[in-house]
This record gives C-alpha cells, structure tokens and sequence, in this order.
C-alpha cells in the first residue's frame, strides 16, 4: 500500500511528528505549526498467566490505558489576527518547537484581498503585523529548508561506508585471520 | 407549429427576473465555543489581563509533641497566571453608490455579515487552541466513546474542580456520526432506553451546536473548522469552566465613511477586539480521530 507523503517543513521534525505529518493537509490560511510536548493516552492489552491479552467474559480484549511522552503537532492560527506572539512564547518555553509557517498576508501579494488584509494590519509606521510575527517566529526557528537533502546525502555516505566496512570484515574473514576476525572470542587465539 | 397572430407572452412587457420571498442562508460554520470558556470584560486602561490561578499548601505529616515546626516549602503559597493580550479581529466592506440604490443588498445586511464573519473568527480561534493541550487520545481510527471516555478519567485523574459540571466534548460531524454509530449498533436494548437516547436528544442539533450527552461522561458538540494532524480532526473533551478562559469586548463596532473621489461607494468597516487563552492545561483532553 502507498504510504501518504510526509509534509515537507522548513525544520526537520522529531521522528515521531514525521508520521503525524504523513498525509497532513496545509491549511489555506495563515499558520504556525508547532511541535510540542504531548502525553498521549494509549491502551495497552493485559495479559493474562500465559502471556496471551486477557478477554473478558463479553469476549472482549481487557485492556489498560497507560501515558507516554511524545510529541504532538499544533497550528497555530494567525490569519484573524496576526497578535499571537504570546501564545507562540508560551508554547516555546513549555518545549514546543515551531517547524513551519506559512501563508501569512503581505501588503504586495497578487491576492487584492489579502494584501488589503495585510494593509488593515500595517501600523502607523508602515510595518505590517504579520511581518513583525514572522520576524518573531523565525527567530525562534532553526530554520533549514534543506535538511532533507542533507540528511538523504548524509544517510547515503553512512551507507557506503557501512558496505566498506563490512566488505572489509568479509576480505579478512576469507584469509582465514581469525585473530583480527573475532576479538572478542573467550578461547585463546588458535596457534600458528 | 405556432398558430399566427396570437398574441403570446413575447408581446407583452413582463418583469425580467423576480426574487423569491426567502433566501437560503450561507452553509458556513456555526458558533460553539463561547458558551464553553469562562469569559470577562476587556479591561480598562490597558490590553493585558492576567487569568488568575491558586496556588495550594501542603501540609507535613505530623510532628511529635513539643516539637518546632519551621516554615517550610510546603507552606508557601505561590499563585500562577496566564496572560490574555486583547488583539483587533477586523472586517471592511464597501457598497457601491449603484448597489446601495438599485440592488438589493443594504448596508444593514452588510453590517449583521461582518458581525457573523466575527463571531465565527472568535469561535475558530478558540477551536485552534485544542492543539495546545499537552495530554492527547488518538483513536485508532475512528472516534469511540472509549475514547471520550479515556479523555474524561484523564481530565478527573488530575483533579480538575467542579466534577459534578458537566465536561464539554467539541467533535466534528464525523466523530458524532462514529460516535451515535457505535451506541446504535451496541447490544444494548437502545431504542428502549431513554438514558442511550439522550444522544440523540430527540431533535439533530441544536442552534448553539449541541447534539446530546453520554449520560455521566460529556455533552457532546458539533461544530467545524478543527485543525489537523496526520490525517486527524483535533477536537477535545475538556471542563467548560477551567479549561478556556478570553475577555471580549461588549459588541463589535462598526464605522460607516462616505467615500467620493475614492469610487463614490460607502464603507462599512468593523473590529472586534478579544482574546482566548489556555487557562488550566490539565483540564482539557485532546481528541484525535479520522477527519
């Protein structure tokens, strides 16, 4: 079965976000996605005297709700109004972690509309609001777009040096070197 | 083939196009939240207010007779906030001269769209704040009451106040259809168990988005416009008390300016100023099932 696609953000997401973000919609208007701490609430099979999950006598699997800490995935809603500093603060100081933003209104966009929108956000100083939160948001953010490549080249290098490796073991296996083969073998070294 | 001569509808001068009595309103999302978050005034003098949370003491075990007791950690009282900036929701509309004069939307109609445009802005901001509570249940596939379940013992197991409230369950239109599936398919005598149809409520929904109640555990909400994770609705079952608190002004306001050089059209421009905060994270559960 095709796997959905992993959205692509503009910092590399724990592990565990990557499979929340498989299949994740980008919604239309302007957002911060974040990564945060969550407790997830899982159910865990009892298990009876011979290891097997127990049943019921409905013929129901008896099971337990246990917590795990993980990681969880928020957007963060600015297109109503871009003043949402202080909640990207607190989620920032509670451990979450932004991955991404997108959307957000300029007064040049092609969109009349939005650049409108943008224009009724812009102070008596010129400055859009939506500009001075993306300031904000990207100083907190370690952004790069190109992780992915670089991970990608990265994985591909451990991988050929990992076949090296171990085409080397192969080679000195095959001469018969037993010593440099096994050195963590208890018997002693057989003689020459 | 016409008969000629007669004088057919073509001859005479008939009214082009005639408007119906009523008109079908937008299919656009409904307001929950606001009756489920504790609300304030804005306040006076400034933009910032402080939500207020207690602090608690801890008393030591029993010291023996005689014995000084110093002040110690489990003595100071320390109280918490989380702070609420009020921020400007806005909406402008313009009505042309020849639209005001020959067409048949007015500016009173305008007025009370951008008021729903707001109303539904606040109710979104609120729904997007579910992705913020730290404690989540994500059904396997679809939504259980299991699971609304498991979210409500969590809610209780952090000793949240007032357990005798009501908690409030905001799903979307599928998590409610999953939901009324599994109590109608249940081997239960449903139909003839007035507590299995409190659910259903004996009407669909009403205006402020109730659906029903599983008895002893949430009344359940109908709404749209939830965020998204994975292939998840985020909705919650949270106490609607302590969880969600905002300030909000009293009504939005609305200015009306004449504009001539600028395309002789009248603007109706209007703002709305308020904020929604998580008050009591441990008091709210996030519920994430198929969208």
């Amino acid at each position: 079965m095709n796997k959905k696609p992993v959205f692509e953000t503009m910092v590399e997401p724990q592990e565990e976000t990557k499979e929340q973000l498989r299949g994740w919609r980008e919604p239309g208007h302007a957002y911060i996605l974040l990564e945060v701490r969550r407790k997830h609430l899982e159910k865990e099979p009892v298990l009876d005297a011979e290891g097997k999950p127990a049943i019921d006598r409905n013929g129901r699997p008896i099971e337990n709700t246990v917590s795990r800490w993980g990681w969880g995935l928020w957007t963060l809603r600015c297109d109503h109004r871009p003043d949402v500093g202080e909640k990207l603060t607190a989620a920032t100081i509670n451990g979450g972690r932004v991955i991404h933003y997108a959307n957000f209104p300029k007064v040049n966009s092609p969109n009349p509309m939005i650049a409108q929108k943008a224009r009724m956000h812009t102070g008596p100083n010129g400055v859009c609001a939506w500009d001075e939160l993306e300031r904000k948001v990207r100083g907190v953010m370690n952004v790069n777009p190109n992780w992915s490549q670089e991970k990608s080249v990265l994985e591909k290098k451990l991988a050929e040096a990992t076949a090296q490796l171990e085409a080397q073991n192969g080679r000195k296996t095959s001469k018969g070197n037993t010593a440099r083969a096994s050195t963590s073998s208890s018997e002693p070294p057989a003689a020459a | 083939m016409a008969v000629a001569n007669v004088t057919e509808l073509a001859n005479s001068n008939t009214i082009g196009n005639l408007l119906s009595a009523v008109s079908s309103p937008a299919f656009v999302k409904g307001t929950v939240m606001m009756n489920l978050m504790y609300a304030e005034n804005l306040p006076e003098g400034t933009n910032v207010k402080k939500f207020q949370k207690n602090g608690s003491l801890t008393a030591t075990n029993p010291s023996a007779e005689s014995t000084a007791l110093a002040i110690g950690s489990g003595g100071e009282l320390t109280d918490s906030s989380v702070t609420a900036t009020a921020a400007m929701a806005a909406i402008v509309s313009g009505l042309s001269t020849h639209a005001d004069k020959f067409g048949n939307i007015s500016l009173d109609r305008l007025g009370n769209e951008q008021f729903s445009a707001i109303a539904r802005a606040v109710d979104t901001d609120a729904l997007s704040l579910f992705g913020s509570l730290s404690t989540g249940v994500t059904s396997t596939t679809i939504m259980t009451v299991d699971d609304i379940m498991t979210g409500q013992f969590n809610i209780y197991n952090s000793d949240c106040p007032n357990q005798e409230v009501m908690l409030a369950c905001v799903l979307g239109p599928r998590a409610v259809f999953n939901v009324k599936t599994e109590i109608k398919d249940s081997s239960a005598s449903f139909w003839t168990n007035p507590a299995q149809l409190d659910v259903f409520m004996g009407e669909p929904i009403a205006s402020n988005g109730l659906v029903g109640a599983i008895p002893g555990i949430a009344n359940i909400y109908q709404t749209t416009g939830f965020g998204t994770s994975g292939g998840d609705d985020q909705q919650a079952i949270f106490h609607p008390m302590w969880t969600f608190a905002g300030m909000f002004d009293a009504a939005p306001t609305s200015w009306l300016n004449r504009k001539g050089s600028e395309g002789f059209y009248t603007e109706l421009a209007s703002y709305y100023f308020y904020d929604i905060v998580e008050w009591n994270d441990a008091a709210g559960v996030l519920l994430s099932s198929d969208t």
